[in-house]
């Protein structure tokens, strides 16, 4: 960008170009004038006017319009004093007062275009700078907004490859599944195994098959329809309903969850069993996170403003001008790499030991998240643990109550 | 000795009939029939009178839909239940099993069998 667009019209010395055309023409009236002394005598007016009269031009085809118009009053007073002596029949003043009174007011055109000029000039620049400013701005805006399409371009590209993924291969897998489900859940029930060794890898071959079924299923939830079936959803009930649904995971992890729902939580529009899906997610990945004898929190609350935890997949402060409920899941683990934290949502990536986890799990959470128009973000809290946090618009017309404290787990 | 419910079993995998045959045969309640041609399906289920039809979706001579339409065309099979078998990745198809396609019961693949004994005998009550 740099001065590029001040250059060519700014740097120019107009005011110096119009000196010398005025004083060329000057030059060339006193030239006139001495050669041609009588007769400037009788006609010095004249000469002085011809004299103004191509700069006058010259300034008004160029725009000047200050120097124009003082050129302009000039040519007016000259003529109407050469009309005035000639009607009055009064004797012609000698050339130097004429040529005296023109210097004046070439002086005078010069200083004031000159002075027009420079603060056109300013004022251009001012301009321009605050044009500047605002195209910067808008440029930085245009390069976000382009790449957050085109983050979602990819993500989009992705899921949809994996989405098509899953749907020629489920079909594949899931009839071997069956048969190896099936067979392996007779040979442990209508076979009589003495081996104990026999009894465990059946044990495992279920497992897998579990396993590989789970893979399949998390590979389905992407290519599930993308409509949502929205309704008005009590949000803390639902919270509670899917906290019982992990009580299982929780008792097995010997992890506790206390919950402290406000009561002013407005109802929301949501696709309940998909949200449900989402809350049943975070929670599980939670409680595997968090070591024996720890706890989970988890917390709803309505506001206009939250700050996230500064993933770069969101804003670190959410300010959507309209009010938000915010769940947050703390948990007392050991948090997530740095380097971990933008991969989390990438499918198949996963934290959790070979054959805990699909690394599905977080990336449907998100795809269901991103289709409620909310947002999630997952930081590591400077107590340690991480922090999941997600944010719903609420809709208008909702209302609210209290607030009240529950406690679960 | 109260009689054993015939259940037919219609797939194209060979596996999957075999091991549910035999799962279900070793639960000593079911008598099990098995046919991986689709095209036949409806002689055997004709010979067979079975108390219901587990039928796969996906078949390479003809669907399983249109196999279960002209079972519910002839007179002797139209009132036994019809138990769609499904890997399908379709919109709505993997949300649960037990819902239904076009008014009949489908079952997931795969899945539990002892899930798979609950569907039969809730619709063979």
């Amino acid at each position: 960008m740099q001065s590029v667009a001040t250059t060519d019209r700014y740097a120019r010395p107009i005011p110096l170009r119009a000196f010398f055309i005025s004083a060329t023409a000057f030059v060339v009236a006193f030239i006139g004038s001495v050669f041609f002394r009588e007769t400037v005598a009788e006609y010095g007016y004249l000469m002085w006017l011809l004299a103004v009269i191509p700069a006058f031009l010259l300034c008004h085809y160029r725009g000047w319009s200050g120097i124009t118009l003082v050129l302009g009053s000039a040519m007016a007073l000259l003529t109407s004093a050469y009309v005035v002596c000639m009607l009055a029949g009064w004797e012609m003043a000698e050339w130097p007062v004429f040529l005296f009174i023109v210097a004046i007011y070439i002086g005078l055109a010069l200083g004031w275009g000159w002075f027009r000029e420079v603060r056109q000039v300013a004022e251009q620049q001012q301009e321009t700078k605050h044009e500047l400013r605002l195209t910067h701005a808008h440029l930085r805006k245009s390069h976000t907004d382009l790449k957050l399409a085109r983050w979602k371009l990819i993500e989009a590209e992705k899921l949809e490859a994996v989405g098509q993924l899953a749907a020629g291969v489920a079909h594949e897998v899931k009839n071997p599944l069956m048969t190896l489900l099936t067979g392996t859940r007779y040979l442990s029930e209508h076979v009589p195994i003495e081996n104990s060794d026999v009894r465990l890898l059946l044990k495992d071959m279920l497992d897998a098959v579990e396993r590989a079924d789970s893979v399949i299923t998390g590979l389905l939830d992407f290519s599930a329809p993308r409509e949502l079936e929205l309704r008005l959803t009590d949000f803390n009930e639902l919270v509670e309903k899917s906290a019982k649904m992990v009580k299982h995971e929780l008792n097995k992890a010997h992890v506790s969850l206390s919950m402290h729902l406000a009561k002013d939580v407005p109802r929301l529009m949501l696709d309940g069993f998909k949200i449900q899906q989402v809350l049943v997610n975070v929670f599980t990945n939670a409680a595997h996170a968090t070591p024996k004898g720890g706890n989970i929190l988890a917390r709803t609350y309505r506001t206009g403003r939250v700050v996230l935890g500064g993933n770069d997949r969101v804003d670190g402060v959410v300010e959507s001008g309209r009010e938000m409920v915010v769940l947050e899941v703390d948990d007392t683990g050991i948090g997530i790499e740095p380097e971990q934290l933008s991969k989390l949502y990438d499918p198949f990536f996963t934290t959790k030991p070979t054959g805990k986890g699909t690394g599905l799990g977080l990336a449907v959470t998100r795809q269901i998240v991103d289709m409620h128009h909310a947002k999630i973000d997952i930081s590591n809290r400077d107590e340690g643990g991480a922090r999941v946090a997600i944010v719903f618009n609420v809709p208008g017309g909702a209302t609210h109550d209290g607030e009240e404290t529950h406690s679960a787990g | 000795m109260t009689e054993k419910k015939r259940i037919l079993l219609v797939d194209d995998e060979a596996t999957i009939t075999r091991t549910l045959r035999l799962y279900l045969e070793g639960t000593g309640k079911y008598e099990v029939r098995t046919q991986n041609h689709a095209i036949e399906a409806v002689a055997t289920a004709r010979a067979f009178k079975p108390h219901i039809i587990l039928l796969d979706i996906v078949m390479p001579d003809i669907d399983g839909a249109e196999v279960a339409e002209k079972m519910k065309s002839e007179p002797a099979l139209k009132d036994v239940p019809i138990v769609f078998l499904t890997a399908l990745v379709r919109p709505g198809e993997v949300a649960a099993s037990g819902s239904d396609i076009g008014g009949q019961p489908f079952i997931a693949k795969p899945l539990d069998p002892d899930r798979i004994v609950e569907c039969i005998e809730k619709y063979t009550q």
